[in-house]
């Protein structure tokens, strides 16, 4: 036996193990030992699963409701941006110190991805603008 | 270890709903007594008189895929798990407020107990239950003290083959230790046997 003096939610866990372990142990003469009681676990047992199903029902259109509003908040859509603005704004931050751009001909980028390393700049620099006070 | 670390299969490998259903269809007589017996400890434990809404609250979360059973493991184990986070959760609120100790957590937070060996976070909540789960039960069985031995020594982490070996019990002293704290866990349930 560990001598190790175990703090309260270990000796609970531990507790809580062994216990669980036993319930496993204990042999199926001894939980069926009272048949008027084990019939009445059953019927008890599935009015519980009954319940439950219908509870469960509830809680899954809840849950598919709040993801539709969350998934609807989401696609909200985005402002249209001027792509030669972008450009041109991308340019600029490619020669800050502070940002870190891939080295790539502004040119030749595709326009998804200007659009996206654009909103992403926006993004970067509305976080920082507190700071620049 | 963080969750994103868990390979995406290991956390999606899990029964869908009808699975659910169709674990609960096939638990046996004996699943049932086991888990009426578990819930019975919980409650005994955590100061609950409703075994069956705890029953109830396992399996409407394994239902709605709040608690999701990992294939493979065993079923009745996995319900052993949400009966135990439920009322561990419930011991916890009813510290902090009596509002709604059932209160139905929020997406995701069952998930965390995928990974519930990896990560362990004790509050100081947490203790205080524990503190109290432990009293309760030492004030229970208070009148028999080979059941405050064998707790002591489950407590300290000792069970089955080993806790005997400790104790110097035999497979039948240790029975019949057992069943008096079965028994002796019985009167938090009669509320429910009533019913």
């Amino acid at each position: 036996m560990s001598t190790q003096k175990r703090s309260a939610v270990e000796q609970l866990d531990a507790l809580i193990d062994g216990y669980l372990d036993d319930l496993q142990e204990i042999s199926e003469s001894e939980l069926l030992a009272d048949q008027r009681q084990i019939e009445m676990q059953r019927v008890t047992f599935d009015k519980l699963v009954k319940n439950a199903s219908l509870e469960a029902g509830k809680r899954r259109l809840a849950h598919a409701r709040r993801a539709l509003v969350a998934k609807s908040s989401e696609m909200k859509p985005l402002e249209p941006i001027d792509l030669p603005e972008a450009r041109r704004f991308i340019a600029e931050a490619a020669n800050d110190a502070r940002i870190t751009l891939a080295a790539r001909d502004l040119a030749e980028m595709p326009d998804e991805d200007v659009e996206r390393i654009y909103r992403q700049l926006k993004e970067l620099e509305s976080a920082r603008a507190p700071r620049k006070e | 270890m963080q969750e994103d670390d868990l390979p995406e299969n290991i956390i999606k490998d899990v029964l869908s709903p009808d699975e659910v259903k169709a674990a609960l269809n096939a638990l046996t007589r004996v699943d049932i007594a086991r888990l009426n017996k578990a819930a019975e400890f919980f409650c005994a434990v955590n100061g609950f008189d409703q075994p069956n809404d705890l029953l109830q609250e396992a399996l409407t979360r394994a239902l709605a895929g709040q608690r999701k059973c990992r294939r493979g493991l065993a079923f009745v184990p996995f319900l052993y798990g949400s009966i135990s986070s439920i009322a561990n959760a419930a011991a916890k609120a009813s510290r902090r407020s009596r509002i709604d100790p059932f209160a139905e957590p929020e997406d995701g937070e069952e998930q965390e107990d995928l990974r519930a060996d990896a990560v362990e976070l004790v509050d100081p909540e947490r203790i205080a239950a524990a503190r109290d789960a432990l009293q309760k039960l030492n004030a229970l069985f208070k009148d028999d003290e080979e059941i405050l031995i064998v707790i002591e020594a489950m407590a300290s982490g000792l069970k089955g083959e080993e806790l005997r070996q400790s104790l110097g019990l035999s497979k039948t002293d240790h029975d019949t230790i057992r069943k008096r704290m079965h028994r002796q866990s019985e009167p938090f349930a009669m509320p429910w046997r009533e019913k």
